[in-house]
């Protein structure tokens, strides 16, 4: 081994407390950015999931123009619902499942109040192959639809408080028994704007992880909403769910071409931008944390090798005296301070990496309680751990440049009469 | 330019040429808005084996023309040949090479490396050297000059685990290692026994005389002043003659 290298090492092991103070600041710092990213992934993917599962599809499939359209008039961008176009989706490489929908806007009333409602007309035969969660959100006491309800529907927690209704055998907390119901009636207009009214039974109410779908959402079978809106035998957007959502773009594009022009395929996050940014702007700032916490372990690095060139002042003398060139000097403090950033940065990983497992098998409880567990479990994967050590590694090389180049600049005569 | 006259205006002549020239050799400091005169002119040379001590109170400029002869300073004017070569206007990493090549340092505090055993302490100059020999017979060599300063039982000892006295055989081996033209020895018996002091100015008689090493020292200890062959004087910033 190289003598400078050498020296590098044994200075690193001969200030123990000091070095085992860097070590644990690389340690705590890579631990704490992993655990965050951790979480922050479970939640991520929890998220997607959640949406994809649980309401949207991995992917849509629109006739071109809605979702540019769906400030105006979508409803006129349906089209047939029929068992060709089914089986065509079906059959690109990657799609799991499809499902037709009817999704819109409308008028609900119990007689006595009237609310705007969105409606999410869904195929009840063929959801649970989509969004296999969509049940989940149901309170007790309610029971899903079934592919042989005609004149039934879901309806948002809030909006059926509002309303003051709850499926038979249902009591609202707060609600008032001499008026409560379990029917509500419902008003559409057709893509051309006939207008049109129907009555549905409440069996269940849905719960959501945004307050604004349970003051608006109510589900119901595709062949209610069909009826009402005027568009029998067809649909505005064929949901599908895929094999591997990692390969999500794959699958859109081949669906894109096996479909043509007349339709566009968008993912989750073209149809939920909202969620997608809120999940970006999760992961800036784990990113802002991560880069704090880095900075943090600089800081701590270029202190302690600041203080190390400060109390080697006359070796630094000595070695000078005996010939050594100011690189050779500066490269002894350089492999000092990564020397520390390797070995603090391998621990960290493997605290760190220890931590996220111990949160994966524990699991963090979810105040929503939407999640199948109601449970995140935290993970990590390889790239971002990489990553997240070579950072460490780097920031403890740049921890050592000035210092260094401090120690290499050292004047031999004053250097030698350093105490 | 120095003349000639000047560089050769030293005494005495062990051997044929003369190791230190030194012609004219000015040292001004500036503090803040003044300038202090560290060496005003300094002739003086020393020649090939000699065993000389300079002498001269603090503040005379000693220590000062010290540093400059051990290539750790450079004057502001003057000439200055080492071995024949002109080291007045190199630059730093050229100086560095002339240290590890022509020049072992003894010091007071002995300046050994503390992570370092006394082997690695030794064969240390010759390890950084750009074009490095073979390790085993770097070693071979390390061996020999530690039997020869009286080391052979401490050689993976660390410097915290050995006496004043061992410590400083072992930088007198590290100065002899590179096999310098010139060992400057700066109050090398100052923190040691006298008995010690005694045993140690006895190996550097011996090496000088055995391998014609120069060596040049700045002490104040009568014994080191009674063995040397040839005393300089430095008074305010100039030799002074006998």
């Amino acid at each position: 081994m190289n003598i400078l290298f050498q020296i590098a090492v044994r200075n690193v092991f001969r200030n123990r407390r000091r070095s085992l103070f860097t070590l644990s600041a690389i340690l705590v710092g890579l631990t704490v950015v992993l655990a965050i990213a951790g979480v922050s992934n479970a939640f991520y993917r929890y998220s997607i999931e959640n949406a994809v599962n649980v309401k949207l599809g991995a992917l849509q499939v629109h006739k071109r123009g809605y979702l540019n359209n769906l400030s105006l008039n979508p409803l006129t961008f349906n089209f047939e619902y029929s068992p060709e176009i089914l089986k065509k989706v079906e059959s690109v490489k990657g799609v799991k499942a499809a499902s037709g929908r009817i999704v819109f806007r409308g008028l609900v009333s119990n007689g006595r109040n009237q609310a705007l409602f969105f409606g999410n007309a869904v195929d009840v035969s063929r959801e649970d192959n989509v969004c296999p969660r969509w049940r989940g959100t149901l309170t007790d006491g309610s029971r899903p639809l079934n592919p042989e309800d005609r004149g039934q529907a879901l309806v948002g927690q809030e909006l059926a408080r509002s309303l003051n209704v709850a499926p038979k055998g249902l009591q609202l907390p707060d609600a008032k028994p001499e008026t409560a119901g379990e029917f509500l009636n419902l008003s559409g207009a057709s893509p051309q704007g006939r207008q049109n009214a129907v009555d549905v039974q409440v069996v269940g109410l849905s719960r959501s992880l945004l307050a604004i779908e349970e003051k608006r959402s109510l589900t119901l079978p595709l062949t209610v909403a069909q009826s009402l809106l005027g568009l029998e035998g067809r649909v505005t957007e064929i949901a599908l769910s895929i094999e591997d959502l990692d390969s999500i773009s794959a699958v859109q594009r081949r669906l894109q071409a096996a479909l043509g022009d007349e339709f566009e395929v968008s993912t989750w996050s073209d149809v939920q931008p909202f969620l997608r940014d809120v999940l970006f702007r999760q992961r800036v700032m784990i990113g802002i944390i991560s880069l704090i916490l880095f900075v943090l372990v600089l800081f701590v690095i270029a202190n302690t090798m600041t203080m190390a060139v400060f109390e080697r002042t006359r070796e630094i003398g000595t070695m000078l005296s005996v010939g050594i060139k100011r690189r050779q000097i500066q490269s002894i403090f350089l492999a000092e301070a990564v020397f520390i950033g390797v070995v603090g940065a391998a621990l960290g990983t493997v605290t760190g990496l220890i931590a996220v497992l111990i949160l994966n098998i524990i699991g963090i409880p979810l105040a929503s309680g939407l999640a199948e567990t109601g449970l995140l479990h935290p993970f990590v994967d390889f790239g971002f751990t990489l990553a997240a050590f070579a950072v460490a590694v780097v920031c403890s090389s740049l921890a050592g440049i000035f210092p260094a180049r401090r120690a290499s600049h050292l004047n031999p005569v004053d250097a030698l009469r350093a105490s | 330019m120095a003349d000639q006259s000047a560089v050769s205006a030293g005494k005495a002549r062990v051997g044929s040429q003369n190791i230190i020239q030194i012609a004219d050799l000015k040292k001004i400091y500036q503090l803040g808005k003044t300038s202090v005169e560290a060496l005003r002119g300094v002739n003086f040379s020393v020649a090939e084996g000699e065993f000389t001590v300079v002498l001269g109170p603090s503040g005379s400029g000693k220590t000062t023309l010290l540093n400059i002869i051990g290539c750790l300073d450079r004057a502001t004017s003057g000439q200055y040949l080492l071995d024949g070569e002109d080291v007045s206007n190199r630059d730093f990493n050229d100086l560095a090479e002339v240290r590890n090549f022509k020049i072992g340092f003894i010091f007071q505090n002995f300046n050994l490396i503390p992570v370092l055993n006394v082997i690695e302490n030794i064969e240390f100059p010759c390890l950084v050297r750009d074009k490095r020999e073979e390790r085993a017979k770097l070693r071979e060599r390390v061996r020999a000059v530690c039997a020869e300063v009286g080391l052979e039982r401490f050689m993976t000892h660390k410097p915290d685990e050995l006496s004043g006295g061992q410590r400083q055989r072992v930088a007198i081996a590290r100065a002899l290692i590179t096999e310098p033209r010139l060992v400057l020895a700066d109050e090398p018996t100052a923190n040691l026994d006298s008995k010690t002091s005694d045993q140690i100015l006895e190996l550097m008689q011996r090496l000088n005389r055995e391998h014609s090493t120069t060596f040049l020292f700045a002490t104040h200890d009568p014994r080191v002043m009674e063995l040397a062959r040839r005393t300089v004087r430095i008074k305010d910033g100039l030799v002074v003659p006998d």
